[in-house]
């Protein structure tokens, strides 16, 4: 599989001397990396400045580093229930998008379904849809089931929508998975039931686990269904609370803003580290291509 | 049981009754969340833009085909569409190409670190975009903003403009915005799909003399049909779905220059309460999404997603 | 910010327990079983500024901790931008809050005409609103004889301006637009900007058009565009439009003003590089900025002045305006906790903690500087109503369309006339074309 592949393939091209100059290529991604982390380093440059220091110019060190902003946001915006809102929304709806997905994801990768090709322009619809599109119907939906103003609302929306994306993934991912042991299972009498959970779930988890952590990053973003279908402030996320930020009547006090968006981002460092040899070693491409 | 297909008699019945498993959990279920959370939507989305309706009465008033005759002759549904077109154009060319070079750059170790590289350039793929709007709402301010002052820095003051004021830049500033945010996406789809390119090919190429132009255009691209199937498709629905960076940055202002198609949906319906004609909006947003994944899959991508 | 936590975190657990049980099941289940349970009442309001919030939680914490056994009221608010969204949907649900954020005007004529507000008319007679309330903001409240929001505050746009820099220029007060002209002249030869103008997210330019307008045309003639009884594309309107193309035109505004928001306006504002700054009242709160008091920098006011030979003539509106939710089932206690926020004691909490200026006539302004007692003594003796800015007076279809066009003018993209010609056609769309 790719990660295999991935490590012969380092070899191969070290091998591969290219008269290029690597030399100016490195410059080239070292301007290329300060325009990616050059924003953020200012963020968190800006996050510690105080007030009055903004007159100095954005480049100006601090003079008198603070912390306040980061007390202020975090007990202004009520950040620490914001946060665990986010990170259940994020877990349980793309555990829900997974659970979901996993089932349809094995009926397309290994059966030829009568009408597949309608199935697949039915999940491509659900990749395409704007959100604004829907939030006013979804929201009677919501209603009607009692489920406005709920976490347990939020969450099956979420994994309703990630569903599609989801399917997408795992099929490609399954679909790679060599059909020889199952062939035998098969012979053995074994059900579908039984290679599902037996064979290929066990093989799938590394397309779980990429599946899972695009879902999560795609829900800790999402802030349009949360404004909609949540009141409540102690169940809003972070994308929602942060909007607070974006007044256009705030204080002349920028690093607010900032702080707000440092915070915002600790989770996803996290994570980021956790999982990143996973996501950026791109597995999960090899999936979705098919 | 697979590839039944062969048999001339088979019906889904019959392949439901031999997989209850599979037809239950894999086909009734999601097709019975589908209908219900995201196809009813759908639907009533349809049905509303007959209607017209401002969101608080009771009632709705039936106007036929009214809405779509207005957005036909509506200059702001124009210059959004126009805008989404911008915007995806912009996509296509920044954060796509970019993504690719860089893909390529380190798979064929053209730089040092390049784990540095690929982790600044994704790590703004995880960040919300309403994060990322108040960020560069504050770096491309005209007042103490920081890229103005770095342009002045390297002698490049002449290319200072008003960023979000000047009707004739501000969506290009949103999109580069979109793909600063969007770049890692389409890098690491090409890092790993260059990465499954047998060796072979490269070496046979390399042998033959090739330069990194002809690797890649005439070596990796071919390959790499099926990802960039993907990339293209993510990337034109990311681009008409534009919204977050629009609604945190700009409002549409300036006077509507930035309006996109689902930012325009949201303004008619909540800002101008007519809910009605925001349906239609939306309709022609899913109809223009549609033809577009059709086209791109029926020629282009042709079989690139062997459905 | 962050306030008492300790109510706070009664509060959200109170709001937890609603949100679970399901919001009307939970009250339903309270009114039955236990007789001890007091009424609920959700008050849903729009947090602009961040000392809103503040203010806000004051106002719902004190409440609860003298009547919460009784009557307990539960926060929940929007960010300044979004709230709209949120209301409509809020409004229209089957659990709707029972006191919300209104807005006067246009956006409170359609809320009214959906049916969502109470009739205020016997709580204005029984808590002698009437009375109590400065009466400019009450004229607002009345639609066709009946009253139908509080406004909880007041504002209005003046001419802010620079004194240290009036000073060092030898400036005086103008009384005449020729004369704030001529100031202006001065400013802009000496290098200062002779306007502020933060028109990034396009409704600060409106204010100073309305003003032009009133006062070079009459209040009826600005009136006449808002009751839909002038069509935009009146030659007045136009030449006001055209007035403001000019000024843009001669540098009369902040360089760069189509890309400056409102908030970090205050940089160049401190910087001391603009003169004049028409705005409403609401911008106290950001010349107050970190400190107690206003200002960070020597500030003063005078009235937008005479463009003719009408008498000038304040615009004075209703900044934060309640209504009671028509459908809500406790509107007798709803009343009594509006009653509370436009008591003396928490107007002049609001005045502290948030900032000018309460609807309470009453309200004690002696701590406030000098500069805003004067204001605030002004919009009293204003007498009545006088005139809202674009966006408040029309429904948001049409002065979004006017804002759009009235910023397309100022970046020289387009002409006056295409300016009203499109609001024109907006306002025919919304209220149909007008008769003649």
């Amino acid at each position: 599989m790719s990660s295999v592949a991935l490590l012969t393939e380092r070899r191969t091209f070290k091998r591969l001397r290219f008269a290029a100059p690597r030399l100016f290529a490195t410059l080239l991604a070292f301007i290329l990396a300060a325009i990616w982390l050059g924003p953020l380093a200012l963020m968190v440059m800006t996050s510690i400045k105080p007030n009055k220091e903004f007159l100095n110019g954005p480049f100006a060190l601090p003079i008198a580093p603070t912390f306040e902003p980061y007390q202020k946001v975090w007990e202004g915006l009520n950040f620490g229930v914001l946060m665990q809102n986010s990170v259940l929304y994020a877990t349980t709806g793309s555990a829900l998008a997974v659970l979901l997905a996993l089932v349809p994801a094995f009926a397309l990768s290994r059966f030829e379904i009568p009408g597949k090709k309608y199935v697949f322009a039915l999940l491509l619809t659900g990749l395409i849809l704007p959100q604004q599109t829907v939030l006013i119907p979804l929201y009677a939906v919501l209603r009607s089931l009692h489920l406005l103003d709920t976490r347990i609302g939020l969450i099956i929306v979420h994994g309703v929508y990630g569903m599609p994306a989801q399917i997408l993934i795992l099929r490609g991912f399954m679909t790679t998975i060599p059909r020889e042991i199952e062939k035998a299972a098969q012979i053995e009498g074994a059900t579908d039931f039984q290679i599902f959970t037996k064979i290929i779930l066990p093989l799938s988890v590394p397309g779980i686990v990429v599946g899972y952590t695009l879902n999560f990053i795609a829900i800790w973003k999402e802030f349009v269904f949360a404004l909609v279908f949540l009141n409540s402030e102690n169940i809003l996320p972070v994308t929602v609370g942060m909007l607070k930020l974006n007044s256009d009547r705030y204080i002349t006090a920028f690093n607010l803003p900032a702080a707000g968006l440092v915070i915002s981002q600790i989770p996803i460092v996290i994570l980021f580290i956790l999982t990143y040899r996973g996501i950026s070693s791109g597995n999960f491409v090899g999936s979705v291509k098919g | 049981m697979m590839s039944r297909i062969d048999d001339e008699r088979y019906s889904f019945l019959a392949f439901a009754r031999n997989h209850v498993f599979v037809t239950l959990f894999g086909i009734v279920a999601p097709v019975l969340l589908f209908a219900c959370f995201i196809g009813y939507p759908i639907v009533y989305t349809i049905y509303l833009s007959f209607f017209e309706w401002n969101g608080m009465a009771p009632t709705k008033t039936f106007v036929g085909l009214a809405n779509y005759s207005y957005m036909f002759g509506d200059k702001y549904f124009y210059i959004s569409l126009e805008n989404n077109l911008k915007w995806l154009v912009v996509s296509l060319a920044f954060p796509v190409v970019l993504g690719f070079l860089i893909a390529y750059a380190m798979r064929v170790r053209a730089v040092y670190f390049p784990t540095l590289l690929r982790t600044a350039i994704f790590f703004p793929v995880t960040m919300s975009l309403v994060a990322v709007g108040l960020m560069f709402l504050l770096i491309l301010n005209p007042i103490f903003g920081a890229f103005d002052t770095v342009l002045r820095a390297l002698g490049l003051g002449f290319l200072v403009s008003e960023w979000f004021g000047d009707y004739r830049i501000a969506i290009y500033t949103l999109a580069f915005v979109g793909g600063w945010a969007f770049t890692g996406l389409p890098m690491i789809f090409y890092f790993a799909g260059i990465g499954d390119v047998p060796k072979e090919t490269f070496d046979a190429a390399r042998i033959e003399g090739a330069g990194h132009l002809r690797m890649m255009l005439r070596v990796a691209l071919p390959q790499l049909r099926s990802v960039t199937a993907v990339v293209v498709m993510l990337t034109l629905f990311e681009s008409l779905k534009a919204f977050d960076l629009i609604a945190v940055m700009t409002k549409g202002a300036p006077f509507g220059r930035t309006n996109v198609l689902g930012y325009l949906v949201y303004l008619e319906s909540f800002w101008n309460s007519r809910f009605g004609y925001g349906a239609t909006v939306s309709v022609a947003i899913l109809v223009l999404s549609i033809a577009i994944a059709t086209l791109m899959l029926g020629t282009v991508f042709r079989g690139a997603f062997d459905v | 910010m962050g306030r008492s936590s300790n109510k706070l975190t009664r509060r959200k657990f109170l709001r937890t327990t609603a949100a679970i049980g399901g919001g009307a099941a939970a009250s339903a289940f309270g009114l039955n079983s236990a007789r001890a349970a007091p009424i609920e009442l959700r008050y849903f309001y729009r947090a602009a500024w961040p000392t809103s919030e503040t203010y806000a939680n004051w106002l719902i914490d004190e409440w609860n901790k003298k009547n919460g056994d009784r009557v307990h009221v539960t926060g929940s608010s929007v960010d300044g931008e979004t709230y709209k969204t949120k209301q409509t949907i809020e409004l229209s649900s089957s659990s709707p809050p029972d006191i919300f954020y209104s807005w006067e005007g246009g956006r409170a004529a359609e809320i009214i005409k959906a049916g969502f507000s109470a009739d205020l008319t016997p709580y204005y007679q029984k808590f002698g609103w009437d009375k109590s309330l400065n009466p400019a903001s009450v004229t607002l409240a009345t639609f066709d004889g009946k009253k139908y929001f509080v406004p909880t505050e007041i504002g209005a746009s003046v001419v802010w301006y620079r004194k240290d820099l009036h000073d060092k220029l030898g400036l005086s007060v103008p009384t005449t637009w020729d004369e704030m002209m001529a100031n202006a002249q001065k400013a802009k030869a000496a290098g200062i900007a002779p306007f502020m103008l933060s028109n990034q997210k396009k409704w600060p330019a409106q204010f100073m058009w309305s003003a032009m307008m009133v006062n070079k045309y009459g209040l009826d003639a600005y009136q006449g565009l808002i009751d839909n009884k002038i069509p935009w594309t009146d030659p007045r309107a136009v030449d006001i439009t055209a007035m403001m193309q000019k000024l843009a035109e001669d540098g009369m505004f902040i360089p760069d003003f189509n890309s400056i928001d409102f908030a970090p306006a205050q940089v160049p504002w401190t910087q001391g590089k603009a003169l004049y700054w028409y705005m409403g009242s609401f911008i106290l709160g950001s010349f107050r900025g970190d400190q107690k008091e206003c200002c960070q920098v020597p500030t003063d006011w005078f009235a937008f002045p005479a463009m003719s030979d009408k008498k000038p003539i304040m615009s004075i509106y209703d900044e934060d305006t309640v209504m009671i939710h028509a459908a809500s089932k406790n509107k007798d206690e709803a009343a009594e906790f509006v009653d509370w926020m436009v008591s003396p004691a928490a107007s002049a909490k609001k005045l502290e903690i948030d900032k000018p200026y309460a609807s309470n006539a009453s309200t004690d302004l002696s701590h406030l500087p000098e500069m805003e007692q004067r204001l605030g003594k002004a919009m009293a003796d204003a007498g009545s109503y006088t005139f809202m800015h674009v966006d408040h007076g029309t429904p948001p279809a049409i002065s979004d369309r006017f804002l759009d066009g009235l910023q397309g003018v100022l970046a020289g993209a387009i002409s006056p006339q295409e300016a009203m010609a499109a609001t024109e056609t907006e306002a025919e769309r919304v209220r149909g074309k007008i008769k003649t």
